[in-house]
């Protein structure tokens, strides 16, 4: 829908600051939209990767775990685990990518990985409980890495929504209103002319 | 130290329960059941398989082939009270229940720790039956007791509350006092000797993985057993640095073939299983005497084993040839 406008000299100045802000926004966010695709790729090239390796892992991991269980019955091996002196706690803090809010887990332990008995459990658990844990801190990794390109691309959608709004319809409008105003314009003139030269002409006559 | 110590007189008490024993060994799965249970489709159908064993009443009762655990349970609490009836000797069921003893003692310490109730955790297997042990525990009155009991009670609190309630000193000392007992109560040579043999392999077990740990100068005094065949004295005395400096130690002995996987932990777990299923095979000719009895209780003990890891495998979707080489045959 075509702008309604005054023609005045007044709006036709207000009108070409506004496009004026409009083309610098609109390249501002061309290039963040340009940025914000160079780092979901970025870290979407890391992902492909990493997610396979990881849940690989995490699968190998847990049926080392499941298969260690299997040299002790059901409530030998839960006993095992009755008390522990481990404490893990999580943690989230934020961090800023091109005003994006971005999470950052981190993980603490404290206390005893393995605090059972030795005698009547068998070292493949210490092997597995060791590789859940290190599969853990790559879990939350990607994790992290995952939320992040969520919201990458969330922000990159939003953006790529205001871009075009300005190279499709506010520019355009714009550019049509200050059009409209200069021709509004142009043709006042050339009334005021041929209305000044037949004034003369009467005059003369 | 002999590989197959003779030291054992022919024992008539046994004859009858030998005789039922021998008829019994026949029937434990041999590797090509076991090939047979692997290949298997799924756990439903390593269930239907097990249905024309001796596992099959227990198996028919459970409604997913996901509740193996209970059928084990069942067939092991079984297992064990017949045994007590061939045997009908409480001192030696003592012994061969002992293990469960120590668990339950364990478990009700953590729990008079936590101040929680782990009555559920605690096995029926025990000499001990679990209620009478909980109601012990909740009247505190210790002196009821056998006194190899009430000393195990007596180390692990000293343990947990003069290393800051350390959790970890605690199993480790209970796990010392259980070793202690079943290396010195056995008034059965086999018996004591078999238990020697687990302390050795347990212990060997248990330096590899302090330094997996990488705690072996902190742990070994605490973590390492008495009562077998290499003194605990002697390994500390060792000095050890290294695993490798284990293998260097002790690869003249019986034990070498458990040395070679210090890299894979299954591999260790399988070598000390093998190596004392070989000990107990030993006996496979002794026509009289406990000593039979005493080797069919074990290797029931590792079959059940052996079907509850097929069963994981099958469960989780392991693959075959991983499972196979897990198995202690």
């Amino acid at each position: 829908m075509a702008m309604q406008v005054n023609a005045t000299r007044m709006e036709l100045l207000k009108l070409k600051k506004r496009v004026n802000l409009a083309v610098r926004g609109h390249k501002l966010l061309k290039q963040k939209q340009d940025e914000l695709l160079r780092v979901i790729q970025e870290i979407a090239r890391k992902l492909s990767n990493m997610r396979k390796e990881i849940e690989k892992e995490f699968l190998r991991a847990l049926k080392g775990f499941f298969l260690a269980r299997a040299y002790q019955d059901k409530i030998s091996f839960e006993a095992s685990f009755l008390l522990l002196d481990t404490d893990v706690d999580l943690s989230m803090t934020w961090k800023k990518v091109m005003n994006v809010t971005l999470p950052e887990y981190k993980k603490t332990f404290k206390g005893e990985l393995i605090s059972y008995g030795f005698a009547n459990t068998s070292p493949a658990l210490d092997e597995a409980l060791k590789n859940l844990m290190d599969v853990f801190d790559r879990l939350l990794l990607l994790a992290e890495m995952e939320k992040s390109i969520a919201l990458l691309a969330e922000e990159m959608d939003r953006t790529r929504r205001r871009v075009n709004a300005l190279e499709y319809i506010l520019i355009p409008e714009l550019k049509g209103a200050v059009r409209y105003i200069n021709m509004k314009l142009a043709e006042r003139e050339r009334e005021t002319n041929s209305r000044l030269m037949r004034i003369k002409d009467v005059i003369r006559g | 130290m002999n590989k197959f110590k003779k030291t054992r007189a022919l024992d008539t008490r046994y004859a009858y329960a030998c005789g039922v024993i021998r008829a019994k060994e026949t029937k434990l799965f041999d590797e090509k059941r076991f090939e047979r249970f692997i290949s298997s489709e799924d756990a439903r159908e390593l269930t239907s398989a097990l249905h024309d064993s001796d596992y099959g009443p227990y198996f028919r009762n459970i409604d997913s082939p996901h509740k193996y655990e209970d059928a084990f349970l069942e067939a092991r609490v079984d297992l064990f009270n017949e045994i007590e009836n061939l045997i009908d000797e409480p001192k030696f069921m003592r012994v061969l229940r002992g293990r469960f003893d120590f668990h339950n003692l364990t478990v009700l310490l953590k729990g008079k720790i936590a101040d929680k109730d782990f009555t559920p955790y605690c096995s029926p297997l025990g000499s001990i039956p679990s209620e009478e042990l909980t109601e012990i525990f909740k009247e505190e009155s210790y002196n009821k007791l056998p006194f190899y009991i009430q000393e195990t009670i007596e180390t692990g609190i000293e343990a947990y509350f003069t290393h800051h309630h350390n959790l970890f000193l605690l199993n480790l000392s209970i796990d010392r006092e259980m070793a202690k007992f079943l290396t010195t109560y056995p008034e059965n040579d086999f018996l004591c000797e078999y238990y020697k043999r687990w302390v050795d392999v347990t212990n060997l077990k248990t330096i590899i993985r302090l330094f997996f740990l990488n705690r072996y100068q902190e742990l070994a005094l605490f973590a390492l057993l008495q009562g077998g065949f290499i003194p605990k004295e002697e390994i500390l005395r060792g000095k050890l640095e290294s695993v490798e400096n284990l293998s260097l130690l002790y690869h003249r002995t019986v034990y070498s073939s458990l040395l070679e996987y210090k890299e894979s932990f299954s591999g260790i777990e399988k070598a000390a299983e093998s190596l004392l299923l070989l000990y107990l095979r030993s006996v496979a000719y002794e026509s009289i005497g406990v000593e039979p009895i005493i080797s069919y209780l074990f290797q029931r003990e590792n079959e059940v084993r052996n079907i509850r890891l097929t069963f994981i495998g099958k469960i989780n979707e392991v693959d075959d040839k991983v499972i196979k080489e897990r198995l202690i045959l």
